[in-house]
């Protein structure tokens, strides 16, 4: 297990799988809260406005769905607006972080690939699909309502499956960076734990 | 070369215990699906005519069994507790010509209820003189109904439960949690399983025609104590087509279907005692107005052309039954030639002053008003 900080020490220090990684994450970031509707279009005559609800203490943590937090204040920019739940903000970084780490490896692999012959898998990064179905449209998923009415038993069996989809996003990333560190071959590690050794 | 053979055996050994886990997971998944599945019964047929007692248990039964949850906890989707209403003229800021609304006519006061502000909470709880009311909307069936929150002397408000019969709302009533789907507007589950909360009219029609006829009715305001997107219908909309409220079927499974009519097709639900009446909406509109029995009670369906709505009421009126009839572009009765207006009181004629009895009636989609109520007759 000290292996994967160590490896995940190093990919830290590659500027390209940082610079990539933080891409993709900021990219998943927008496009998650956009998933559950935290960024959004209004409809709206002002230009830049900021408003934060008078009991905002009292719906901070309440949930509106699973794994949805109700928001407390809202951010607009001339329609574009950022519906502000702190729950969501937390759980949308911590994905991204997943993603950025997820990233990084797979990046800094491949450029190992090169040096030596290792193959390298971007499988993994897929992990983070689940938690883009989790937007909910008061009592529809989000991502249905698109797709449209196709099959009413589905919308049950993927109502039950919806709680799972957060942690099952959440697990599948953390695995794929495991494993992506440990295809890393063992040469390098040994580099990783000596250098970092010699670093403290 | 050793050292590598085993790091690619032990690689392999993750990568088949990570598919493992995988698969694991869904075969639990597909399981639980496959049960919950059998356990639902989902009859596809109507019911035979039964006395009202028996098919009030039998049918409150079938009905609690197919309650679902519709994905939000309970309140998840939240009501308005605390509405604030701004002028007509305030409200044109932020309403289109023909944006939907509800018109709220309850003793003298006018309130106006936007569907782009229902859809996010689908219930209002409100005070008129003192009375609580609830303005209740599903948009997944397109039913918007008005609700005394006074029943067996509890006075009570309304919130939603997350659960869903026959893709309708199920609303929950905060003095003893009892079950009750907004349709059918009687407890399904709880201690007042079998009691029926007492409706009052909600017209459902559009923002140029409400403001016109009520220019000094109050409108629901933004400031709900909550940030939503209003602007944004998270379902379809009212002013386009091929979207969720016109074409396809239900997300949810329900528990009859007929193909009578198309699934969104608009009807307007009459329910008097065992019988229930669909009015197809676009019909009355054509033929304006129409004289009809429902478990042989005498209504009048008259089309309101300046709400687009449609209100329905008694024909009987002091031990005598009249028919009505367009003369001349006004309503008139063959008996006495009296004129009505669409509130209808007779505005003219020997019945002046007289007013006939109003019959509950709402818009909703066809296929959720059959859904409850397979055995309707239609009026097309």
């Amino acid at each position: 297990m000290a292996t994967i900080f160590y490896v995940l020490r190093e990919v830290l220090k590659e500027r390209k799988a940082k610079i990539i990684g933080f891409v993709v994450a900021l990219v998943y970031f927008i496009f998650y809260l956009y998933s559950i509707g935290n960024i959004t279009i209004i409809e709206t005559q002002e230009l830049l406005s900021f408003k934060v609800l008078d009991n905002w203490q009292t719906k901070i943590f309440k949930q509106i769905a699973p794994f949805l937090w109700e928001p407390i204040a809202l951010l607009n920019y001339n329609g574009l607006a950022l519906l502000f739940s702190l729950p969501n903000i937390l759980l949308a970084l911590l994905l991204a972080i997943l993603v950025f780490f997820n990233i990084a490896v797979a990046v800094y692999s491949y450029h190992i690939s090169k040096i030596c012959n290792v193959s390298t898998s971007f499988k993994g990064i897929l992990g983070f699909l689940p938690s883009f179905f989790t937007g909910f449209a008061c009592c529809v998923p989000t991502f249905l309502i698109a797709l449209g009415p196709v099959l009413a038993s589905f919308t049950v069996f993927f109502i039950k499956l919806r709680p799972i989809l957060i942690p099952l996003s959440l697990t599948l990333m953390i695995l794929s960076i495991v494993w992506g560190t440990r295809r890393i071959p063992n040469q390098f590690i040994k580099t990783f734990v000596r250098r970092a050794k010699n670093e403290t | 070369m050793k050292n590598k053979i085993k790091r690619k055996q032990s690689d392999q050994k993750f990568k088949y215990r990570y598919l493992k886990a995988a698969l694991i997971i869904f075969v639990i998944f597909v399981l639980f699906y496959s049960i919950s599945q059998l356990q639902r019964k989902t009859p596809e047929s109507g019911l035979a005519r039964i006395p009202l007692e028996e098919m009030l248990e039998k049918r409150l039964e079938e009905f609690a069994n197919n309650i679902v949850s519709g994905g939000p906890p309970k309140d998840g989707i939240p009501s308005i507790d605390e509405p604030k209403y701004v002028s007509v003229s305030e409200a044109d800021k932020f309403l289109e010509e023909n944006d939907v609304v509800f018109v709220v006519d309850y003793k003298n006061n006018v309130k106006i209820f936007p569907q782009k502000i229902l859809v996010w909470h689908e219930i209002v709880n409100d005070d008129v003189d003192g009375e609580k009311i609830a303005v209740t909307y599903c948009p997944l069936t397109g039913s918007a109904i008005g609700f005394k929150g006074k029943f067996n002397s509890i006075e009570t408000t309304f919130g939603t439960s997350g659960k869903l019969v026959n893709s309708n709302l199920v609303m929950y009533d905060r003095a003893t949690e009892s079950y009750w789907p907004q349709i059918l507007g009687v407890a399904v589950t709880g201690s007042q399983k079998g009691r029926t909360l007492e409706q009052f009219p909600v017209i459902w029609t559009r923002w140029n025609k409400a403001r016109g006829k009520y220019p000094n009715a109050v409108v629901l305001s933004r400031d709900t104590g909550f940030i939503r997107s209003y602007g944004r219908d998270p379902y379809g909309s009212y002013l386009t087509t091929n979207n969720y409220y016109d074409s396809g079927g239900a997300f949810f499974p329900v528990m009859a279907k007929d193909n009578r009519l198309e699934a969104k097709r608009i009807v307007v639900g009459v329910k008097i005692n065992n019988s229930e009446l669909a009015i197809v909406k676009s019909k009355i509109a054509e033929n304006k107005i129409a004289n009809l029995f429902i478990e042989e009670m005498p209504i009048v369906v008259i089309y309101d052309e300046s709400l687009d709505t449609v209100r329905v009421y008694s024909r009987k009126l002091e031990n005598r039954v009249l028919n009505f009839e367009i003369n001349n572009g006004n309503i008139v009765d063959k008996e006495t030639g009296s004129e009505w207006n669409v509130f209808g009181k007779s505005v003219n004629g020997v019945m002046k002053s007289k007013k006939l009895e109003p019959v509950n009636s709402f818009d909703v989609m066809w296929f959720a008003w059959v859904a409850f109520y397979p055995q309707t007759e239609i009026y097309n």
